[in-house]
């Protein structure tokens, strides 16, 4: 009996547990509070700290804090909290007046001690920030008066102006905080058109519209940041409206139906993927070899089989910019003048169909990091594609971290600067930027390319450096460092009320669709 | 008894001092470190100069042993340290993301134990009966079902088809709204797990209802369904308890599956977000959070049958004597 009495001691434990919770369970539903134009935005990963010096490419930080400069449609740098500036004859130090109505949400003024003290921590070694790399030409910051700031250069840096849209950050508030560990990461008191409201426990973040915003005020009341990891969600979400934007993968678009309540835009993007070749080994010394393998991948069938369609070809690195020109006519599909190029260059197929010269193969590996699909993708396909001049170009998806980026064979890269032409050329096939930290990784080097780079970014006429920067690319066609393969389209779910997105050549990876959050606005 | 518990206890926290050695030597092991994890997608523009850095920053570059003798010494001070990625506090991301797993664990092992109890017992009673083939038709159908692809359809058929529920995320603090939410997470963590308990009750009470004690009571003339609520029931209850002391381990590690699909802010989403972020100490704390969690269930399922099957009391007393 006494054992009965246990049993049912506990099964009755559990059941009220149980009916408890199903009492729970007929509370009314709370209705959302007035209907307020709201743009929820999903998105991938969490976000640990809203700080615009921490970080790369986060996007709420640009709806909180706003920089000097900002990109305009075109993507050319214009005014933001600096009202104009000048530039020194030696393109070395640059003079800015800010604007001197911007205020922080606190009501302090923004000022140019700000503006010094946001450029100071970024170079400050103890910072731990990925874009310290972007601001290494800076050789000093001033405040010289309460809305004047002078920065010097240790080199002219076209590219400047663009990279000047970081973020500024009071300099009353973070003064003596650890910039790494302070509170204010998760409470942020910013200049932009939204504020904080809520940062929930579930990491969802809730802004709301900042009245004392210097610039045009947002149509928008909320817009709201919810982290939902899984991108099949994130389709299932768009679907019942709970989200009104996230970004997709091209393989979910034949899910997407008409009668859904949201479209894809396609946005296009400066974010290339390239096969960068390690010219530090014998085997693509030979200019022909390179040129030979340029012609023999086709790529309109990487657009289609690993893009679905979501991307164009690439021929060169500026092919999105101002300064970019045609290059088709060089690299259409053409397997005889490759093959023609490399019997110049003394490789001949051997008895198993494989180039040889002075008994050695035509193999290397073609590295690509295993958490990219895209890139793992293009690495097979490229692969197969060489095969048939007799090129084994060995796929090989290792962990990201583990890629070598100076000491692998051969990659697939990716780059792409939507703003000056200057950003993602001078660092990458000048032959001063071979060695730690810098991007030649391949050790690219051609003279004539390093002396057009370094006119190209120290001319003050647009019509001279659109001409050095024709040369350039002629150049670099001839002489190539890259395979180039694709350019990517960036896919945005949006929801069918919104609208104000506009088509601004974005960069890595679909960042910066929010940059004219202004002007959108919601039925 | 106290002995007992007392013994248990100082085991259990000589596992959770391995444990925590291993796992940190561990995931340092890592292809990676958190100056990696900060440039992101953008690891081609990190400079070895860099990263030495900002681990030198981050106290990474002494020597490991130092880095744990010094981790420990804090942990026995209850500081958890700050997190790598974000500089808050790691007791506080911790602490806030326990909640909605707990309340997770708890509403799916509710629905587990309703659905096993009733289809185990009567899988097990009938057996052989269409109805028990049925249960366990479909039983072994959840078992195999991946819980990735049970949680889309899930989704697909309550969230875009009916519209009743929301697809994912925990809602506000509003009770009524937050069953809502929690729904399909628990039932995606019960179906997965429930097809077990319900082969394991189903065995249990089919081979005890053939046994000798069961034919004795029958001779007494005892009705049947008093032997089943009796005496088969409570005889299962004890390798059912057992049971879910090991299983809410396994279901906790599916968490982190089913937090990520449905943005449930849990343990599980973090610990997952620690390890790609080599976010070390909040990943630790983690790790050590579960294997206190799972000891803790583990010495309590032990008490509670200790409590229920006076046989097992018995030998708890002797082994406290030796």
């Amino acid at each position: 009996m006494y054992k009965n009495i246990k049993f049912i001691f506990v099964a009755i434990a559990f059941f009220s547990v149980f009916v408890l919770a199903g009492c729970l369970g007929d509370n009314k539903e709370q209705v959302d509070t007035a209907e307020k134009k709201q743009l929820i935005y999903a998105v991938e990963s969490e976000i640990k700290k809203v700080n615009p010096i921490l970080d790369e490419s986060q996007e709420i930080d640009t709806l909180l804090f706003r920089g000097l400069t900002k990109p305009d449609e075109n993507n050319n740098p214009q005014p933001d909290l600096a009202e104009s500036w000048n530039i020194s004859e030696d393109n070395l130090t640059y003079t800015f007046q800010l604007r001197k109505d911007a205020v922080w949400q606190d009501g302090q003024p923004v000022t140019a001690k700000d503006v010094a003290f946001t450029f100071n921590k970024i170079i400050d070694p103890s910072t731990n920030t990925p874009i310290s790399g972007e601001f290494n030409q800076l050789k000093s910051i001033e405040a010289t008066e309460d809305y004047e700031i002078v920065i010097t250069l240790h080199h002219p840096y076209p590219p400047l102006l663009d990279k000047l849209k970081v973020g500024i950050v009071p300099e009353h508030i973070l003064r003596n905080e650890n910039i790494n560990e302070t509170d204010f990461n998760q409470n942020p008191i910013g200049n932009g058109p939204f504020k904080l409201k809520e940062w929930k426990s579930d990491d969802t973040i809730i802004l709301e519209r900042n009245s004392s915003y210097y610039g045009p005020a947002p149509k928008l009341e909320e817009v709201i940041f919810k982290v939902v990891p899984d991108a099949n969600t994130r389709v299932l979400q768009l679907k019942t409206g709970e989200i009104d934007l996230a970004l997709l993968e091209p393989n979910q678009l034949a899910s997407i139906h008409e009668d859904d309540p949201f479209t894809v835009h396609e946005i296009s993007t400066a974010d290339y993927r390239a096969v960068m070749y390690n010219l530090r080994l014998p085997l693509f010394q030979d200019k022909r070899v390179r040129q030979a393998m340029n012609l023999a991948v086709k790529r309109e069938e990487l657009v289609t089989g690993v893009l679905a369609g979501k991307g164009e070809p690439a021929y060169g690195p500026l092919q999105k910019s101002w300064a970019g020109i045609p290059q088709k006519e060089w690299y259409t599909y053409d397997p005889e003048k490759a093959q023609q190029l490399l019997i110049e260059a003394g490789w001949v197929k051997g008895a198993d169909g494989i180039l040889t010269k002075d008994g050695e193969r035509f193999e290397f590996e073609l590295v690509s990091p295993i958490q990219d699909k895209v890139r793992v993708a293009l690495a097979n396909v490229v692969s197969e594609q060489l095969k048939p001049l007799g090129i084994i170009a060995v796929p090989k998806p290792i962990d990201q971290h583990a890629v070598d980026y100076d000491g692998e064979d051969a990659l697939i890269i990716g780059w792409g600067s939507e703003f000056d032409p200057d950003d993602h050329t001078y660092r990458l096939f000048h032959s001063n930027e071979i060695g730690d930290g810098k991007y030649n990784f391949g050790a690219y080097q051609n003279q004539t390319v390093d002396e057009l780079l370094i006119k190209a970014r120290t001319a003050t006429n647009t019509e001279d450096r659109k001409n050095y920067y024709r040369k350039f690319q002629e150049e670099l066609a001839i002489d190539p460092a890259y395979n180039f393969l694709v350019y990517l389209d960036a896919l945005y779910g949006v929801n069918k009320n919104v609208s104000g997105i506009s088509n601004r050549t974005l960069g890595h990876h679909g960042f910066g669709i929010l940059w004219n959050i202004e002007e959108w606005d919601k039925e | 008894m106290s002995q007992f518990i007392l013994k248990r206890i100082v085991e259990s926290l000589i596992v959770l001092f391995i444990g925590s050695m291993l796992c940190f030597i561990f995931i340092r092991m890592l292809p990676g470190d958190p100056a990696a994890a900060l440039y992101g997608d953008q690891l081609q523009k990190m400079s070895e100069a860099d990263r030495v850095r900002i681990n030198e920053n981050l106290g990474l570059n002494e020597p490991i042993f130092n880095q744990y003798g010094k981790w420990l010494s804090q942990v026995f001070h209850g500081e958890w340290g700050q997190s790598l990625s974000s500089g808050e506090n790691v007791t506080t991301i911790v602490v806030q993301a326990l909640q909605p797993t707990f309340m997770l664990m708890l509403s799916s092992h509710l629905i587990i134990f309703v659905l096993a109890i009733v289809f185990g017992i009567i899988s097990g009673y009938f057996r052989k009966s269409f109805i028990d083939q049925a249960i366990t038709v479909v039983s072994f159908l959840f078992m195999s079902i991946p819980s990735f692809w049970l949680a889309i359809i899930l989704m697909l058929f309550f969230s875009v088809y009916l519209r009743v529920l929301p697809t994912s995320g925990i809602g506000n603090s509003n009770w009524g709204e937050f069953l809502r939410y929690i729904i399909m997470p628990s039932l995606v963590i019960a179906l997965s797990h429930v097809g077990y308990y319900i082969r394991l009750l189903r065995n249990h009470i089919a081979t005890s209802k053939e046994s000798g004690f069961v034919f004795a009571l029958k001779a007494r003339g005892i009705p049947e369904h008093l032997i089943l609520l009796n005496h088969l029931i409570p005889h299962a209850f004890i390798p059912f308890l057992s049971f879910t002391g090991m299983s809410i381990a396994v279901s906790l590690a599916s968490s982190v599956l089913v937090e990520t699909i449905f943005s449930w802010p849990g343990i599980g989403r973090l610990a997952l977000k620690s390890a790609l972020t080599h976010d070390y100490p909040v990943l630790l704390a983690v790790i050590m959070l579960s294997m206190f969690f799972v000891i803790t269930v583990n010495l309590l399922v032990d008490l509670i049958c200790a409590w229920i099957d006076p046989r097992i009391r018995t030998n708890f007393l002797e082994e406290g004597k030796k």
